[in-house]
């Protein structure tokens, strides 16, 4: 029987608001049965690709919330690299996902943290499992997305995202390493259990949970998030449309910025 | 609940910095005041644009902050004893930097300040509130995880001395000159001073306490500092388990006087691993992973960029907890008197050439 979480994350929402006495200034749900039920729906963008939002649906951009990508965004943002040229990423995660959930969440995190919008690509896709990307951003930068959602179950996903620049290189992988780091390795007779905690605040909950909860916790501290997450939210739509479009005409397509 | 007045005082603690965010974030803590020693100290301070006033003569801070409940003991350690005694005439609660005194006749008086007064004292051991030491602490419970063999750590840093030079200066460090041993021109209050995380943290996962220590201090990596920069211990604890400790500055380090990008050489500053082996396996931890890494500025040199340190949230959750609700924290002066004890231990041991039983 599958333990339904999902209560005990608004709980840990509600708790985090009470905390830094944050009052939202309006009603909200953070999971997707709750159609009927009043108030914002605060859900993850991927929740909504392929359909128009409609004003209740709030797409939560969760994954910028995880501490890698600010960092990154950091040593980007702050200079620490300069110039970026080139943008190498790969992302493979289990069937939970789709490879539009997978698209949208890596064009998210390669415009945000590099700054700028994708403004060509060319995309070669295999059965809607995999993918490969060809992207240019508006600074010139080249990007390459490697994204395919066949990872077997039980395995940790596999991601990489390295910043080349004229001056340095910046990565959440480590030099000479193909897997992301971990941890802690337990070390059993029946099995290698791994474990990446880093929010100690929301100690238990799963990571992406915890993304949710934070980038929730986000948007309600500060509503106008919702309004730029939204148009962003269109943009990446945007984007996977000229994907698939980009498949099936072996073409560059340009996606309009908005 | 109503916020907790509180003061930093002296900011000469390398965690000093990692305070400041804590400290304006948490609503419980109305920052009130900061003690600087010096003028430059207290420029640095004000850069920050806390709006917080800052004081170079402490006796004025206290005069003008008649209210301050709390303090933040950010000093050397030879100061503590001296704070420690203005904290509790004023009834003010304190969190202690690592080491609240060597001496434990001194450490002893100051335990006897604290339960006259009725204060809160918290010693500041942050990786109590750590995700990833929480999940070790897991998976490594007696009943799961069966008995521990083997409890092997590392505290290892770049030196600190350059931009805390009280930390490099023996009475300041460890509270008074004492040679190394016999014919070596070092003194106590070196790395070891600086980390006793290990010491504790063992104690806490065992449930058990040091039945002896061995130590040794290698040759010095930066032959100018008059303290120890390298040492290795190891023993066993009366439960059996055996463990190995790294609490070297083995990491080096550009000589800044203020901390910040490109500190490093070597390109990660500070490590805490754990590996532990027991009864149902093996566990390898790093407390302070996963990273980001990269060879930008301003030294182009390959750099691990840490992503977090929850630890001081926890931390002051507690002490604000303690304080209103008349708690006693984890970390209290009694729980950490043997953490102190096992180093001291460690310095006789290397003196002596021999384990020291406890």
């Amino acid at each position: 029987m599958q333990i339904d979480q999902r209560p005990a994350i608004k709980d840990a929402l509600l708790g985090l608001l009470k905390k830094y006495g944050v009052w939202p200034s309006f009603t909200f749900q953070l999971n997707r049965e709750a159609i009927g039920e009043e108030g914002l729906q605060l859900l993850p963008g991927w929740e909504f690709v392929g359909g128009t939002l409609n004003p209740r649906q709030v797409p939560l951009l969760t994954w910028r919330t995880k501490r890698p990508v600010i960092e990154l965004k950091n040593i980007v943002g702050n200079n620490i690299i300069e110039d970026v040229c080139l943008i190498r990423c790969c992302a493979f995660v289990n069937s939970d996902w789709t490879l539009k959930a997978l698209l949208y969440r890596e064009f998210d995190l390669v415009e945000y943290i590099a700054g700028h919008k994708i403004i060509s690509l060319h995309a070669t896709l295999t059965d809607k499992r995999a993918g490969n990307i060809i992207a240019r951003l508006a600074n010139g930068a080249l990007c390459s997305i490697e994204a395919s959602v066949q990872l077997p179950k039980g395995n940790p996903t596999v991601e990489r995202h390295e910043l080349i620049a004229r001056r340095g290189v910046a990565s959440d992988l480590l030099v000479d390493a193909q897997t992301p780091q971990h941890s802690i390795y337990y070390y059993t007779e029946d099995r290698e259990r791994r474990y990446t905690d880093t929010d100690m605040e929301l100690f238990g909950y799963e990571p992406g949970e915890i993304d949710h909860i934070r980038a929730a916790f986000q948007a309600i501290s500060d509503p106008s998030l919702i309004k730029q997450w939204s148009a962003q939210h269109q943009h990446l739509q945007d984007l996977l449309a000229q994907v698939f479009a980009s498949d099936k005409k072996l073409q560059t397509l340009n996606p309009v910025i908005r | 609940m109503k916020p907790i007045k509180i003061a930093m005082l002296s900011l000469t603690h390398g965690h000093t910095r990692k305070y400041f965010q804590t400290l304006n974030e948490n609503r419980n803590l109305d920052w009130v005041a900061a003690y600087a020693e010096t003028d430059k100290i207290k420029e640095n301070f004000l850069s920050y644009n806390f709006n917080v006033p800052c004081y170079t003569d402490e006796q004025e801070m206290w005069n003008n902050h008649p209210d301050i409940e709390a303090v933040i003991m950010a000093s050397a350690n030879n100061k503590h004893f001296h704070q420690f005694k203005a904290c509790a005439e004023r009834g003010v609660h304190v969190l202690s930097m690592k080491i609240p005194s060597f001496d434990m006749a001194e450490y002893e008086e100051i335990a006897g300040l604290i339960k006259k007064n009725g204060i809160v004292c918290q010693v500041e051991l942050e990786l109590h509130y750590n995700p990833v030491v929480q999940r070790l602490k897991e998976i490594v419970n007696p009943g799961e995880f069966g008995e521990v063999s083997m409890f092997n750590a590392t505290n290892i840093t770049l030196s600190p001395v350059w931009a805390f030079p009280w930390q490099g200066v023996p009475e300041a460090s460890y509270g008074k000159r004492v040679p190394l041993s016999e014919g070596d021109h070092r003194f106590r209050g070196g790395c070891l001073c600086d980390h006793p995380h290990v010491f504790d943290l063992i104690r806490w996962f065992t449930g058990s306490e040091f039945e002896y220590v061995y130590a040794e201090a290698g040759p010095n990596l930066r032959t100018e500092l008059e303290v120890e920069d390298t040492m290795l211990i190891n023993g066993r604890m009366k439960n059996g388990a055996g463990f190995l400790f790294d609490v070297s500055w083995s990491r080096l380090e550009e000589r800044l006087e203020t901390p910040g990008p490109g500190w490093e050489i070597y390109p990660k500053r500070m490590e805490v691993n754990i590996a532990v082996a027991g009864d149902r396996g093996v566990v390898l931890t790093d407390c302070f992973g996963p990273n980001v890494y990269h060879n930008g500025k301003p030294n182009d040199r390959y750099t691990v960029q840490y992503t977090y340190f929850d630890e001081w949230i926890g931390m002051m959750d507690e002490f604000v907890d303690c304080i209103r609700n008349h708690k006693e924290p984890k970390i209290n002066l009694e729980w950490h008197k043997k953490t102190i004890e096992a180093m001291n231990a460690c310095y006789e041991s290397v003196s002596a050439r021999q384990a020291i039983y406890m």
